[in-house]
């Protein structure tokens, strides 16, 4: 399985790139904190168009609803304006964020526990009117499997789930983000891409429906 | 590895999650074993279509979040620096660790030390026990020795102790009593006094010692 080598290679060959690049990225987001700070109004502007959209995608794969995921993204940024002067050089900007957003997102989830459903049925009507591409038409229906599939694993899987495989963090970074250890973070991902994996087989695949059974679905695969 | 294992371990493994060594024996046997390969893609066909669809769909008439946020974000002065706050606990809990360090290095030094005072009836100078020991010797009973007979002299001035006590005999007449506090916590670092082993006697130092038993 050639496949298999080559991509094992190109992930070593990746992760010192990462790493340069996020040591980098670690220095930037410092020095745009102290400027910001210091009074200067688009260093903050910078760091959300930097994470502006991977935070708003952590959102969605948690709470699985656009409009609610930007109402978190935003929130999320504004509430790390707001305690910047808490946020410490020596750690990193992005994980000290996203436990922001992972809270929110969880806030959130809560908020609206008993509706889950209801507001995942909102999801394609919360798109836009418009008639989009074939390719955005396709990516967002493939987006509202996926979400729909999401929703049916418990909060702290799909977050750990989420952090790593749409955001590709490292499980380091997310055990300081989610507040485990680096082996409970790498439990959570094992048992959540079983679920995962096991949901998307016998509900995308199959073309069972996971709103009728999505339940029964879910405790057959935390059972196994 | 059987494929038991290897199965359990393809979580980890499609997301190269695995220890560098684990997930080489985990590809070696992928690569060999036709079962485990198929479940292999299964795993690789979910993970491919999450990572899909976290790729980003906006629509044209979405507002950058960045705006937004600048907008939100207008009169709002994000709060100072808590240094003053910082400081003030820093140096409380610098205190705090230094009044345990000083408490714990009187407890370890001085805590059960007996101290010099002047022997009413003798005038001599002997060691007693601590404060706390001494406002309970009025109210203890005479002594007995469990084995007088390994005393060098009669213990005369030792005139009350508790059970358990140890005493040291110093001298012709006079016998010193260490007494431990009850209060004092039996851990191990606690400068308890030992008893030597019968017939042990320093040459500097002519005494015996005894535990008493009522």
């Amino acid at each position: 399985m050639p496949y298999i080598v080559a991509s094992r290679a190109g992930r070593l060959a990746r992760s010192d790139v990462d790493r340069a690049e996020a040591a980098e990225q670690r220095a930037l987001d410092a020095t745009r904190v102290e400027a910001t700070l210091a009074g200067d109004p688009d260093a903050f502007r910078g760091l959300v168009q930097h994470y502006e959209e991977r935070v708003t995608r952590v959102a969605l794969g948690v709470v699985g609803n656009p409009d609610e995921a930007r109402d978190v993204a935003q929130e999320a940024f504004l509430r790390a304006y707001k305690s910047l002067a808490r946020f410490q050089a020596g750690q990193s900007f992005y994980t000290w964020l996203y436990r922001i957003v992972v809270n929110l997102s969880i806030d959130a989830l809560r908020k609206r526990a008993a509706d889950r459903h209801v507001a995942l049925e909102e999801f394609g009507d919360s798109m836009g009117t418009e008639s989009p591409p074939d390719a955005l038409l396709e990516q967002r229906d493939l987006r509202r499997q996926v979400q729909r599939v999401l929703s049916l694993l418990p909060t702290k899987y799909r977050v750990v789930l989420v952090l790593r495989d749409m955001d590709e963090l490292g499980c380091w970074d997310i055990a300081k983000v989610v507040g485990c250890t680096h082996a409970t973070a790498r439990w959570r991902l094992h048992k959540a891409r079983k679920m995962f994996r096991d949901a998307w087989e016998r509900d995308v695949r199959r073309g069972d429906a996971p709103d009728d059974d999505g339940g029964v679905a879910l405790a057959t695969v935390m059972q196994r | 590895m059987k494929c038991a294992s290897v199965r359990d371990a393809l979580p980890l493994y499609v997301g190269g999650d695995l220890p560098a060594r684990v997930q080489r024996r985990v590809g070696l046997h992928v690569e060999r074993c036709g079962a485990c390969r198929a479940e292999f893609e299964s795993y690789c066909e979910a993970r491919q279509e999450l990572s899909a669809s976290a790729r980003p769909v906006r629509g044209d008439d979405t507002e950058s979040l960045a705006d937004a946020v600048t907008r939100e974000l207008v009169g709002v002065v994000p709060a100072p620096r808590p240094r003053g706050r910082l400081v003030f606990v820093r140096t409380a809990r610098a205190a705090a660790l230094v009044a345990v360090a000083v408490g714990a290095g009187a407890f370890w030094w001085g805590g059960d030390a007996p101290r010099e005072v002047v022997d009413e009836s003798g005038g001599r100078t002997a060691a007693m026990p601590s404060d706390l020991t001494l406002r309970k010797l009025d109210e203890i009973p005479p002594i007995e020795y469990r084995n007088p007979g390994r005393f060098a002299q009669p213990a005369t001035r030792v005139e009350r102790a508790e059970r358990d006590d140890i005493c040291i005999i110093a001298g012709p007449g006079i016998a010193l009593r260490v007494a431990v506090p009850d209060r004092a916590p039996r851990l191990p670092m606690n400068p308890r006094p030992r008893v030597r082993p019968h017939g042990y006697r320093p040459a500097s130092q002519p005494v015996d010692a005894g535990i008493v038993t009522h």
